[in-house]
């Protein structure tokens, strides 16, 4: 494995993303402590990402709104607004890449570049012109982190350092003397049951850590992820495979007066057609659906085989299929909190691989046909202006254009 | 002076997508860029910020003026056991 001699790679970490994207898009937010929120209409909810002026009052991501009042009762509670912060995550993209070319996503508000050898002795400069084309192109309410190492992990690390608005360099000959420093909880892949583990194995501190050989690592993570660790904190050149799909899902968490099973399943067809279409999109055929509800003490889950598809009416047939099992099983007036639906057994839309038992290729064929037709209308008109059967969009909007680690939603994926 | 000050249209790729946003109905369109790029020369060269301003948003009775944005079609990475 090749260990650089020399800053190769950059990470990007945007400081406070959804709330300085507030702050920026609406006046009235800034120098104010922001937290955002999934919904409005509860306090029974987190703040899901806080101002730079929020953390000030101690104020962290995840923290329960009620918890967070106490601590800062000026607060600024403001629902989140995906669409928005999908529009900036492009944007914001359009111009990094303008300055150096982006090597790969890793989530909305974190990014990776390969440095070309030009930068490598001029990183200051690097970051100063990406950071100058943001605060003038886009605003400079809108601030980001970067970190500079040997590997993706380094610079990570590196970056977290100096928030906010901050630049951290590790040039591999430095090393290890400031990553010595840096707590176990702040490496990425460390949570609290690792470090757990890491206490037992009598690790508790990095210096510890770097003092392991990889095959201890190893041993302790129980797979080859440790030795992963190891190696990159070594300054090797090594990161995440870039990983395949394996399924299309949409899951929610119902408001409290819709919870009952009839809003359930009209819910989980809206959210099953979503999936659908985005598996459409990304061109693949889906061979297995799964239901899952959350209720107050219990989860109820299971799968179907489906005959390889992705048109709606043979989703929306599967996904009957399974709630009359769920309606048979669940109890009396059972209060549904959560659901979700995941189509899985995924193969690509090359050509479909008939079932020798099942003679539906015709109907399929039919049925596909009707759903792209309705795929080009609802593209034609921006919105959903035809699906099969109800369309019941649950309270709070945003239904299927979730932000998460490996998702940034498209446009489409609110209609 | 922004990205699309200084990407022409020939510049990308004719496989990706251009996200078309109406100002005035809000209204999200896709367009492929080989589809603009069979418009001819003046859009071929035309740099986006001129392609943004040729564009209108295609609802009827709308023709708003539009905004524009790249979309990077890759799924992001993820992590792999912390991994970036």
């Amino acid at each position: 494995m090749r260990k650089p001699e020399t800053i190769e790679r950059l990470y990007l970490d945007f400081d406070g993303f959804f709330a300085s994207v507030e702050q920026q898009a609406r006046p009235a937010l800034r120098g104010r402590p922001v937290g955002v929120v999934p919904f409005d209409s509860t306090v029974y909810t987190c703040v899901i990402a806080c101002s730079k002026e929020a953390k000030r009052h101690g104020i962290t991501n995840v923290m329960p709104v009620l918890e967070a009042k106490q601590k800062c009762p000026d607060i600024v509670l403001v629902p989140q607004s995906p669409d928005l912060y999908r529009r900036a995550h492009h944007a914001l993209l359009s111009e990094i890449s303008a300055v150096i070319p982006v090597d790969a996503v890793k989530s909305i508000d974190e990014l990776t570049c390969k440095l070309e050898p030009a930068d490598w002795n001029a990183p200051e400069a690097l970051a100063r012109r990406i950071k100058a084309r943001i605060r003038d192109n886009i605003g400079p309410y809108i601030t980001c982190s970067i970190g500079f190492a040997a590997n993706r992990l380094l610079a990570k690390i590196a970056g977290k350092l100096d928030k906010p608005d901050g630049v951290t360099i590790w040039h591999p000959r430095d090393m290890p003397a400031p990553l010595l420093e840096v707590p176990l909880a702040d490496v990425s892949g460390i949570g609290r049951r690792l470090e757990r583990r890491l206490q037992g194995a009598g690790i508790f501190t990095m210096s510890d850590l770097w003092r392991t050989q990889p095959k201890q690592l190893r041993n302790i993570w129980g797979n080859v992820t440790g030795e992963r660790l190891w190696y990159a904190l070594h300054g090797y050149d090594i990161q995440a495979a870039a990983s395949s799909r394996g399924m299309f899902g949409h899951g929610r968490v119902l408001p409290p007066d819709s919870r009952d099973i009839q809003n359930a399943h009209a819910y989980s067809r809206l959210l099953l057609v979503k999936a659908a279409r985005r598996m459409r999109r990304d061109g693949f055929y889906a061979g297995r659906l799964w239901l899952w509800l959350s209720l107050r003490s219990a989860r109820w889950s299971q799968g179907i085989p489906l005959p390889i598809v992705r048109d709606d009416q043979a989703c929306l047939a599967g996904l009957e299929t399974l709630w009359k099992t769920a309606l048979r099983e669940l109890p009396p007036g059972a209060k549904i909190i959560r659901l979700g639906v995941t189509l899985l057994d995924l193969s690509p839309a090359t050509g479909r691989q008939l079932d020798m038992f099942v003679n539906d290729d015709a109907a399929r064929r039919r049925w596909e046909s009707i759903t792209l037709a309705i795929d080009r209308l609802n593209a034609k008109y921006a919105k959903t202006v035809v699906s099969l059967g109800p369309w019941t969009p649950p309270p709070g909007g945003y239904a299927g254009g979730k932000i998460s680690y490996t998702r940034i939603p498209r446009a489409e994926d609110f209609w | 002076m922004t990205w699309k000050d200084e990407i022409q249209l020939r510049d990308l790729d004719p496989g990706q997508s251009i996200e078309v946003t109406c100002r005035r109905c809000a209204r999200t369109y896709y367009k492929q860029v080989s589809a603009l790029l069979e418009q001819g020369d003046t859009m071929r060269y035309a740099y986006l910020a001129e392609v943004e301003k040729r564009l209108a948003c295609t609802y009827r009775g709308c023709h708003g003026a539009v905004r524009i944005a790249l979309l990077d079609d890759a799924e992001t990475e993820g992590f792999v056991g912390g991994l970036p």
